[in-house]
């Protein structure tokens, strides 16, 4: 009986300890989840137009004397909203991958074991659902043993839930509403509503986040 | 112990005189050199026999002039332009040995001068004399340092001259080489001696040139700048190698020539509250091995520029060295994602308005359309741009950014 506190060491069981989260500063969604966990895995899922870059300019923007990469698969990130958003331009390493899903895993494998960066994202929006098949699982193993040794968030945003149990954190945005002011003879796009879901740890509760065009 | 040498006239191998004796030279003037000569008791004997030995050379050389060793700097500067021959100052004889010499032998201003010669002051033993507060007092604090020169107790360090290194390195091979790792070998040993060559003189570097000489003629050049300074050999080395990797040489090599640019090493304060930010080394080296794989632009920092044009960036290599700390706002701004390229679209357009699109895979009836917004700029230039954009909400409920130029619709990117 004396060996069976040793027991969990021996089958290389480890000690899960809570992680620091860095909080998204929307008092709405900071409400339900604490904030993207060092160290950790965290998934933003959803489809386009549901307000998933929204949240990932946002978690560029906080922290913002922290250097943090973007691994951009599809060549899509804006700098211009990205600087709207409060984003640092001058501390964001940008990765433009080309549409190879290929290159996008390995530079963020070489971006998780350099060290450094206060977050790492991994955009993989709109990538084909078959190049996403063809991930091995074998990778987001890998990036969660590389990231847990580090104190970076490593944020991956996709269509759909990727690394699920290798991730520590999924979050699920949906559009809701848009709405704009009629104002003859334009109307334009003027605030747009979308609700983001706890999915890993599972949450009742839904955030409705406001965002606008102005 | 330090000895001086003023020459009569001044001559080019005054310096070669010094610095046979010692590394440490000071050149006062063209024809007055002081020289760190402490070390030579053991090869020599003491102070007389050094300045005997100064002398030899000195007239081996066909130098004519005077040579003062004594305790301090200025003391042996004095000496040997104010005294004949050679003249040995043992530490605590200066007065006695100096005192006879005229206030001038000091290099005074001609506002001291005229005030020392108005209170009767002629030699520098009438100098010594005064009190040293008073002199603080009446001729501030360059007053007392001519005193202690005087006295011979102002001790101040050697100014002694840097020698010019030579930073670049070349090796002719006896075979040509065409495989990139038989070079490296090569190029590693450059770099190592190089970098050996920096750290021995407490320099550093953060650009290098390699300059491949290639079998039936021709050069391959490369020339490597990174943002911080360092004489890490490794880094170095790794960084060339996925430049060559990149960039090979088109035949094989027959001579390396290494080239480093040394700068002041890079001094940082660590600190423990400080944010977290990758080390620059480590960086640089992520960003070099990225840039192999994705390509050279495109990686980087972006950086907006001064214009409306839409999506005009361009990419920075390197971080800036300091970058201001953005606030968030307060609400919370739509992003955007762009397709790139933009994608054509085939749009059916019904009283004025889009009303379905296909691009692509992206097929949809318009349920809502803002706009148009027509937009123009750089007219005075030769990138001048002009569009008409919608923003509009296609039935597979996703918010696409439409434009029409020279006659054509393309899908731009997507509000997300």
């Amino acid at each position: 009986m004396a060996a069976l506190p040793h027991l969990p060491v021996v089958l290389g069981w480890r000690q899960e300890t809570p992680a620091e989260s860095v909080p998204f500063q929307i008092p709405t969604l900071d409400a339900v989840i604490a904030g993207l966990p060092r160290g950790r895995i965290s998934c933003l899922a959803g489809p386009s137009s549901s307000g998933r870059t929204t949240l990932l300019y946002r978690a560029l923007a906080v922290q913002a004397e922290e250097f943090k990469a973007l691994v951009d698969t599809n060549d899509c990130f804006d700098p211009q909203s990205a600087e709207q958003a409060g984003v640092t331009l001058q501390r964001l390493l940008w990765v433009k991958c080309g549409h190879r899903v290929e290159h996008a895993l390995k530079s963020a494998d070489l971006l998780l074991h350099a060290g450094g960066f206060g977050l790492i994202a991994l955009d993989l929006c709109d990538v084909p659902v078959a190049d996403l098949n063809h991930i091995p699982a074998s990778y987001w193993y890998r990036f969660q043993r590389a990231v847990e040794k580090s104190s970076a968030v490593f944020l991956v945003v996709a269509n759909q839930p990727l690394a699920k149990t290798a991730a520590a954190l999924i979050l699920q945005t949906d559009r809701m509403e848009i709405t704009s002011p009629h104002v003859a003879p334009f109307h334009r796009l003027h605030t747009f509503r979308f609700q983001v879901v706890c999915r890993k740890p599972q949450r009742n509760q839904a955030a409705i986040l406001t965002a606008s065009l102005d | 112990m330090y000895a001086a040498v003023h020459l009569t006239t001044a001559s080019p191998h005054l310096f070669q005189l010094a610095d046979a004796f010692s590394p440490y030279v000071e050149v006062v003037s063209a024809d007055t050199v002081v020289f760190d000569v402490s070390g030579l008791r053991r090869m020599f004997g003491g102070a007389h026999q050094i300045a005997s030995e100064i002398a030899r050379c000195a007239n081996a050389m066909g130098l004519q002039g005077n040579i003062g060793v004594a305790a301090s700097v200025d003391t042996a500067i004095l000496a040997a332009r104010n005294c004949k021959g050679v003249t040995v100052i043992p530490p605590g004889e200066e007065l006695r040995l100096l005192g006879d010499l005229k206030i001038n032998a000091l290099a005074l201003s001609e506002e001291m001068q005229l005030l020392l010669d108005r209170w009767g002051i002629r030699t520098l033993a009438d100098f010594c004399a005064l009190p040293e507060g008073g002199v603080l007092e009446r001729l501030g604090e360059e007053g007392r340092r001519l005193l202690r020169i005087a006295r011979g107790d102002w001790q101040r360090p050697l100014q002694a001259m840097q020698h010019r290194v030579n930073y670049s390195d070349r090796i002719v091979l006896d075979h040509a080489i065409q495989l990139l790792e038989p070079l490296l070998f090569v190029i590693s040993r450059l770099m190592h001696d190089l970098c050996a060559r920096l750290k021995s003189n407490g320099r550093s570097t953060s650009e290098i040139t390699l300059e491949l000489e290639l079998e039936g003629g021709g050069r391959h050049q490369r020339r490597m700048q990174i943002p911080f300074a360092t004489r890490e050999p490794m880094t170095w080395l790794k960084l060339l190698q996925l430049d060559l990797e990149a960039n090979p040489p088109s035949k094989p090599v027959i001579a390396v020539e290494l080239q480093i640019t040394p700068v002041d090493p890079r001094l940082a304060q660590h600190n423990l509250y400080a944010p977290l930010t990758p080390q620059p080394e480590k960086l640089e080296l992520t960003i070099g091995k990225i840039r192999a794989m994705v390509g050279t632009n495109n990686v980087g920092f972006a950086e907006l520029l001064n214009t409306h044009r839409p999506d005009a960036y361009r990419m920075q290599l390197h971080p800036p060295s300091s970058a201001p700390v953005r606030s968030l706002p307060q609400q919370l701004p739509l992003a955007f994602r762009y397709f790139r390229p933009a994608k054509e679209a085939e749009v059916t357009v019904v009283k004025g308005a889009p009303q379905r699109i296909q691009a692509g895979g992206i097929v949809g009836a318009v349920e809502w359309a803002a706009g148009p917004w027509k937009l123009s700029g750089d007219w005075w230039t030769s990138q001048s741009w002009a569009r008409t954009e919608w923003d509009v909400l296609l039935s597979n409920r996703t918010i696409y950014r439409l434009y029409l130029q020279q006659h054509r619709w393309y899908l731009e990117g997507v509000y997300d």
